[in-house]
């Protein structure tokens, strides 16, 4: 008896190892950092990855919220840091954040060529952390490998990639023909550093706040990123990222917009999500009062509120390898899955 | 996972080695209880010993044997279940190159249904050509990767099997 025993332990225990968490999801926290972005990845396996910390001020209010997703998400240090680009509503938050949780690698494109304040003053702060730290300035095309999670390096520092992504054809977007040429712009959006996430079959797109030719010479004339299946709309929804024709390239089933109360969300920008065929659900992480702009539903919106009353509330996406995945409301606690 | 292996394969041969000595000693001392002492119950005493000792011994051959064969399997199961991981990757993407010039050519044929300008006709049409001039080659690819796929994990399951009876052979070990 006391060798069977010994035995069943012994070998439940060597199958166990051979079968490492099978059904664990990707998870997906949604940050609300009023209009800038902070986007926290978490793995099946417990890597993390942060995507950009928000801003810096108002009482360390967005690396709390970070703090507060972190905690929620179980895990104790960012694995990686991606800093889409050296904007304070961006890298804002970094300098308190790692007093709080300790960040290995630092990823982004370098240095600003913005001399704004808008860009210096969130920088200057953050190089000195990043110093502390490993850093690392992949370019387009290259893959950050998580483990069962593949990331794909789609444009950073001015430059995109020059091959369409693995999984996208290459092919012409015939919704070229419909878009009007978007303008060139200058400084650090359209030198944002943008990701495609792989997990299975799931597939995440998140492009900071790259806009206008840069983001279309993504999708025109050839189609170089393929389909995702969350859409993260760059530039926080402005009318700069509401290309038609990178949606169509993009054939999102949900997208996110990542807006503030009056930054971000712009009329033009909800109003090409909902004219864009196939796109199942868009989500706001606040809802908007910018003029004309029309919200969707409360249920698609996380914070409602501003000020004393604005709770902070995220959005978060688990997925899992077959490609569906749920989308949770922070607010309101109610779960939408899409299988 | 290799040395949490190696370590349960050593606890299974002490658990096989100390176990029948354990019973053999236990028999012997209650032997000894009696008081009968005498040369003949001392030789059968020492026989049993000796028998133990040797049973001990051929059973730690055989779980050296096997813990040397569960590792190897261990190898061979980890090398096909990689492979079958890139197969899994390849096939995901050749899906979605799949699907996407699927929706794309659907696209377009909805788009030249109603659009009448000439220039973006032009486009469309140069667009629905490009894509139907492709779809071939990504539904060759879909089927090599799906193909490839079937093997390798028909591949992963005859080494599972092959695990799961040396586990059970290690399993009759101890019935012993």
């Amino acid at each position: 008896m006391l060798k069977k025993i010994a035995l069943l332990v012994l070998v439940t225990g060597l199958l166990a190892g051979l079968r490492v968490s099978a059904a664990q999801t990707l998870d997906i926290y949604f940050i609300d950092v009023e209009g800038g972005q902070s986007t926290l990845i978490v793995t099946p396996e417990g890597q993390s990855m942060l995507i950009d910390a928000g801003w810096d001020g108002f009482d360390n209010r967005d690396p709390k919220r970070i703090l507060a997703a972190a905690r929620e998400a179980g895990i104790k240090r960012i694995d990686y840091l991606v800093i889409t680009h050296f904007h304070r509503d961006h890298v804002g938050g970094v300098p308190a954040l790692a007093q709080q949780l300790p960040i290995d690698t630092f990823i982004d494109y370098g240095e600003p060529i913005e001399a704004s304040d808008f860009a210096q003053a969130g920088f200057k702060p953050y190089a000195l952390v990043r110093a502390s730290g490993t850093s690392r300035r992949p370019a387009p095309g290259e893959t950050l490998a998580l483990r069962g999670v593949e990331v794909d390096i789609v444009a950073s520092g001015g430059a995109i990639i020059s091959r369409p992504l693995p999984g996208a054809t290459g092919a012409a977007n015939g919704a070229c023909a419909t878009s009007t040429t978007p303008t060139a712009e200058e400084g650090e959006n359209p030198r944002s550093l943008g990701i495609r996430l792989r997990f299975g079959k799931f597939t995440f797109l998140n492009l900071g706040d790259l806009p206008g030719s840069k983001l279309a010479a993504l999708a025109c004339p050839n189609n170089l990123l393929g389909h995702s299946d969350v859409y993260l709309v760059p530039h926080h929804g402005n009318s700069d990222s509401a290309i038609p024709a990178v949606i169509s390239a993009v054939s999102p089933r949900v997208a996110i917009v990542n807006n503030g109360a009056t930054k971000g969300g712009y009329a033009e920008g909800l109003a090409s999500l909902r004219d864009a065929k196939g796109i199942e659900d868009v989500w706001q992480l606040h809802r908007t009062r910018n003029a004309g702009a029309v919200n969707y539903p409360d249920a698609f919106i996380v914070n409602l509120e501003e000020g004393d009353k604005d709770t902070g509330a995220y959005l978060k996406l688990s997925a899992d390898e077959s490609g569906s995945f749920t989308i949770t409301n922070g607010r309101t606690k109610v779960t939408r899955a899409y299988k | 996972m290799t040395h949490f292996i190696r370590k349960s394969l050593w606890s299974i041969a002490i658990v096989l080695a100390v176990v029948p000595m354990a019973d053999v000693m236990a028999q012997v001392r209650s032997e000894a209880a009696d008081g009968t002492g005498s040369l003949a119950a001392l030789t059968a005493e020492i026989r049993q010993l000796r028998l133990a000792l040797e049973e001990s011994t051929r059973s730690q051959a055989q779980t050296q044997a096997l813990s040397v064969y569960l590792s190897a399997q261990q190898s061979r199961i980890l090398q096909v279940a990689t492979r079958l991981d890139a197969a899994r990757k390849e096939l995901d993407e050749a899906t979605m190159r799949l699907s996407e010039i699927t929706r794309g050519l659907e696209e377009t044929r909805t788009s030249l249904l109603s659009v009448v300008d000439p220039v973006r006709r032009q486009e469309l049409e140069r667009a629905n050509q490009e894509m139907k001039a492709m779809q071939p080659r990504f539904v060759r690819e879909e089927q090599q990767a799906r193909a490839r796929e079937s093997e390798l994990a028909l591949a992963l399951q005859t080494e599972e099997a092959r695990w799961t009876d040396l586990i059970s052979r290690l399993e009759q070990l101890v019935k012993k």
